[in-house]
């Protein structure tokens, strides 16, 4: 290991010449010079590689019998000797450190997760509003940012700020709005949320104004509050009816029906490409633009490729990328029922995610084809099986039909 | 190979040991280089002499009684010591 590494370190590659070169050779052996590369050109001259720690055993050795040229020094203590003997090249590095660090010290990207309700433009402006945009100093409040994301973004639960690099990840977690608590002393009824038929219902306190199988719409009394008394007494003569007032609960199962319709291309484009490829770059200064890939583009349909290696915002919005052309030739292919139909399904599933209650279950699912001149319209027709009651007050007095 | 043979082969530090692979030999158990040029390299082992014949012969590392060669190998001999 000491060897390699001390060549590593640091060798010498020397010039002998002089007569006798093997006992030269022999007595560097017996005092454990390790020698490399031995190259014998003729009968005086040879040269070889030592190490710098055994130069100055080797020249005891050879005294004044040989003459001793030093060719090249080499391993890595030299070239750190090198390195730091050229001025320029330590200014150099120093700038060099110094371009990384300011540069580090700015946000060049801002990518925004999460967001839902709002726009990626309004969560950005926001940002913006509250001192955080692309080219600002990293050195800026991250607790004052989020704060004025929580006072100007409604009903917002979470914001999460990290940095990658010079890129800051902004993840919003976005809030239900609270259902609104009814009083459970207050007398309620319990309504239909959503249009569909009576699959099961069991009501706990009121009574079922509705029976299995009936279709209700959306703010339908399905569970009424108000329970009617009916006197059994043969003495009492009154014929005004009696009423209790409850906080209706029970549970109410529906089938509820859907109807989504999807648009897919009938014809699949298909670019292949013919073999010819332009490399070239795009070069941003500012304002200024040089895209050497647009320019000496004269291909009629080509597929273009971007791959950005140098980017910086201070002292000089620059950017340099290297952009590779492919001259391509476009065909279309008309799509089987099976590939719109994958389609179709992955659409549905982000329908049912959306508009479905997670607790539902679906019951049927039909999809309907019919072709258009270039597109395919998919109707999915679907039934599922939901709890639709949610608890409403009422006025007293006020009487169900 | 019995173990006495193992032994041998093993311990003999002045027999010529070469190990010789393509463009590449080793030679192990060197006591002293008697000829070393292009064309040759001969050494002596102790009890014998090994010489390595080719062209362009280069000594990519000597130490420790080992001796590493490269070049266009032709022929091996080894000389008995009279």
């Amino acid at each position: 290991m000491r060897e390699n590494s001390s060549f590593f370190e640091h060798y010498k590659q020397i010039k002998v010449e002089g007569f006798d070169q093997q006992r030269l050779i022999n007595n560097c052996a017996k005092e454990k010079i390790i020698l490399r590369d031995i190259k014998i050109k003729n009968d005086i001259e040879m040269t070889f590689k030592i190490m710098a720690f055994d130069y100055k055993k080797f020249l005891r050795l050879a005294r004044n019998k040989y003459q001793i040229t030093v060719i090249s020094e080499n391993g890595y203590k030299p070239l750190i000797k090198k390195i730091f003997n050229k001025k320029s090249t330590i200014i150099g590095l120093i700038l060099f450190a110094f371009i990384m660090y300011y540069q580090s010290s700015f946000i060049s990207e801002i990518r925004i997760n999460g967001y839902e309700k709002f726009t990626e433009a309004q969560v950005r402006n926001c940002l913006r509003e509250a001192g955080f945009y692309e080219g600002c100093s990293k050195n800026i409040s991250i607790d004052e940012v989020k704060l004025y994301l929580y006072n100007n973004l409604e009903d917002l639960s979470w914001v999460g700020i990290s940095y990658v690099g010079n890129l800051a990840e902004v993840t919003i977690v976005e809030g239900t709005k609270p259902v609104k608590k009814v009083d459970p002393n207050k007398p309620t009824h319990i309504v239909a949320d959503k249009d569909g038929y009576i699959d099961k219902i069991i009501a706990r306190e009121g009574f079922a104004t509705v029976s299995e199988g009936a279709f209700v719409k959306k703010g339908d009394i399905v569970i009424s509050g108000i329970v009617p008394i009916t006197n059994n007494n043969y003495s009492t003569t009154s014929s005004a009816a009696l009423e209790r007032y409850v906080h209706a609960s029970g549970e109410v199962t529906a089938k509820v029906p859907y109807r989504f319709t999807y648009y897919q291309e009938r014809y699949d484009l298909i670019k292949e490409p013919t073999g010819k490829t332009m490399y070239g770059i795009n070069l941003k200064i500012g304002n200024f633009n040089l895209n050497t890939g647009k320019l000496c583009n004269r291909w009629e349909t080509s597929v273009y490729k971007e791959n950005n290696i140098f980017k910086t915002i201070r002292p000089l919005p620059l950017s340099l990328s290297v952009t590779k052309t492919q001259e391509v030739k476009l065909y279309r292919r008309e799509c089987d029922k099976e590939e719109v139909k994958k389609a179709s399904e992955i659409l549905l599933r982000h329908s049912i995610k959306d508009k479905i209650r997670e607790n539902s279950q679906i019951l049927n699912k039909s999809l309907k084809f019919s072709k258009e001149e270039n597109i395919i319209e998919v109707t999915v027709m679907l039934e599922a099986l939901e709890q639709i009651g949610s608890e409403e007050d009422f006025v007293i007095g006020e009487r169900i039909d | 190979m019995n173990i006495k043979d193992e032994m041998i082969y093993d311990f003999g530090l002045n027999m010529p040991r070469i190990l010789v692979s393509g463009k590449t030999a080793i030679i192990d158990n060197i006591k002293k280089i008697v000829l070393i040029s292009q064309t040759s390299i001969i050494v002596d082992n102790g009890n014998r002499y090994t010489a390595v014949n080719g062209d362009n012969l280069v000594v990519n590392q000597l130490g420790e009684e080992r001796m590493q060669i490269t070049g266009n190998i032709n022929m091996v001999e080894f000389y008995e010591r009279k």
